[in-house]
């Protein structure tokens, strides 16, 4: 480790100006694609959070704390069964659960929806907020389509130890401005 | 040229390759798999229809569910989410879906449901007072939960005539 950071200070001494400013240009080309990548997938599935981390175990057996979900919100309207992410009004976190109850308006312009956890006893209206029966289309942020298991662990243990995510992106970093390749 | 950290990077970022390209493949087996499940479903007797607090219609209902699942199993499939819903339709909503009664199965063998006079598992209420006299459909639905990939849902509708013209 101690050679690691002697060897990274040693390249860093070495680089002119002009090299230590092209690998920082490479560095911030990396982070304004990632940047590009997730505002394109906001686009394209019309969701304002196309991939989000299962953060609770009121869903088991069907997902569990750290699994990931695509989503999408699409044209169609909601319907029983599917798995919703929805956001409470005033509310940071949001919730994914099972849509169980829908009630949709003749001009369609309005829509009652109930939601539940498949591992919680009863109905979401314990969670919703005082006086709130029913969620509408503007709580929903999008509806899972694709399920990937247990690799969103790496973003709640970051979340967890924010020092490690510091010293990963620190680490990270360094690797890149100090890269012979480039 | 060949640090540990190249070394370590190429490692990750091939593993990472052929885990995603895995991973859409396994998903993409599903697609081809075509399940014929066998359903019969029915209405067995309304109990009973009242308003319930607030004015709301409340209908007691029981149901009956033969139907086999089985066939809906891949590999890939992780669970079913199994659930029996009442649809109507109202003079004010297009669309009113009320689930009764769900249930998960993860395994295979377990994908056979052989229910009857079953009571509800979560009331049949209506927002209204709209249940008399009520054309009703009942309607089995399995949401596919996948071990990895792509979720989706099939459904079985029958209609299954008309609720009761008087609070019973």
């Amino acid at each position: 480790m101690m050679e690691f950071i002697t060897e990274t200070y040693k390249e860093l001494k070495r680089m002119n100006v002009r090299q230590f400013l092209g690998q920082a240009l490479q560095l911030g080309l990396i982070v304004t694609s990632a940047l590009m990548i997730w505002k394109s997938l906001m686009l394209v599935t019309g969701s304002e959070s196309p991939v989000v981390v299962v953060l609770s175990g009121s869903m088991e057996p069907g997902f569990y704390r750290g699994d990931i979900l695509f989503l999408n919100m699409g044209k169609a309207p909601i319907r029983t069964g599917e798995v919703v992410v929805f956001n409470l009004d005033g509310r940071d976190i949001p919730i994914v659960h099972r849509v169980i109850k829908v009630h949709e308006r003749r001009n369609g312009t309005h829509i009652d929806v109930l939601t539940k956890g498949d591992n919680n006893f009863g109905d979401d209206r314990a969670l919703y907020n005082k006086g709130q029966d029913w969620l509408h289309q503007h709580h929903i942020m999008g509806r899972a389509v694709g399920f990937l298991p247990k690799v969103g662990m790496v973003t709640i243990i970051m979340n967890d130890y924010p020092y490690l995510k510091y010293a990963l992106i620190g680490v990270l970093g360094l690797l890149v401005l100090t890269n012979k390749d480039a | 040229m060949h640090s540990i950290y190249h070394r370590l990077n190429t490692a990750v970022t091939f593993f990472g390759t052929v885990a995603a390209v895995l991973c859409i493949l396994t998903s993409s087996t599903d697609l081809l798999h075509k399940s014929n499940p066998n359903i019969k479903l029915g209405l067995r007797e309304v109990r009973r229809l009242v308003q319930h607090h607030g004015g709301k219609d409340q209908a007691v209902v029981t149901f009956d569910v033969n139907a086999d699942l089985r066939s809906v199993f891949t590999w890939n499939t992780k669970q079913l989410f199994v659930y029996v819903q009442a649809e109507y339709e109202t003079q004010e909503n297009r669309i009113n879906e009320v689930v009764l009664w769900d249930s998960i199965v993860q395994q295979k063998d377990k994908a056979v449901f052989k229910l009857s006079n079953h009571k509800t598992k979560y009331a049949f209420i209506d927002p209204g007072h709209n249940l008399r006299g009520r054309d009703v459909n009942l309607t089995l639905v399995w949401c596919v939960m996948p071990r990895v990939g792509r979720m989706y849902t099939e459904r079985h509708t029958v209609s299954v005539g008309k609720m009761p013209a008087t609070y019973i």
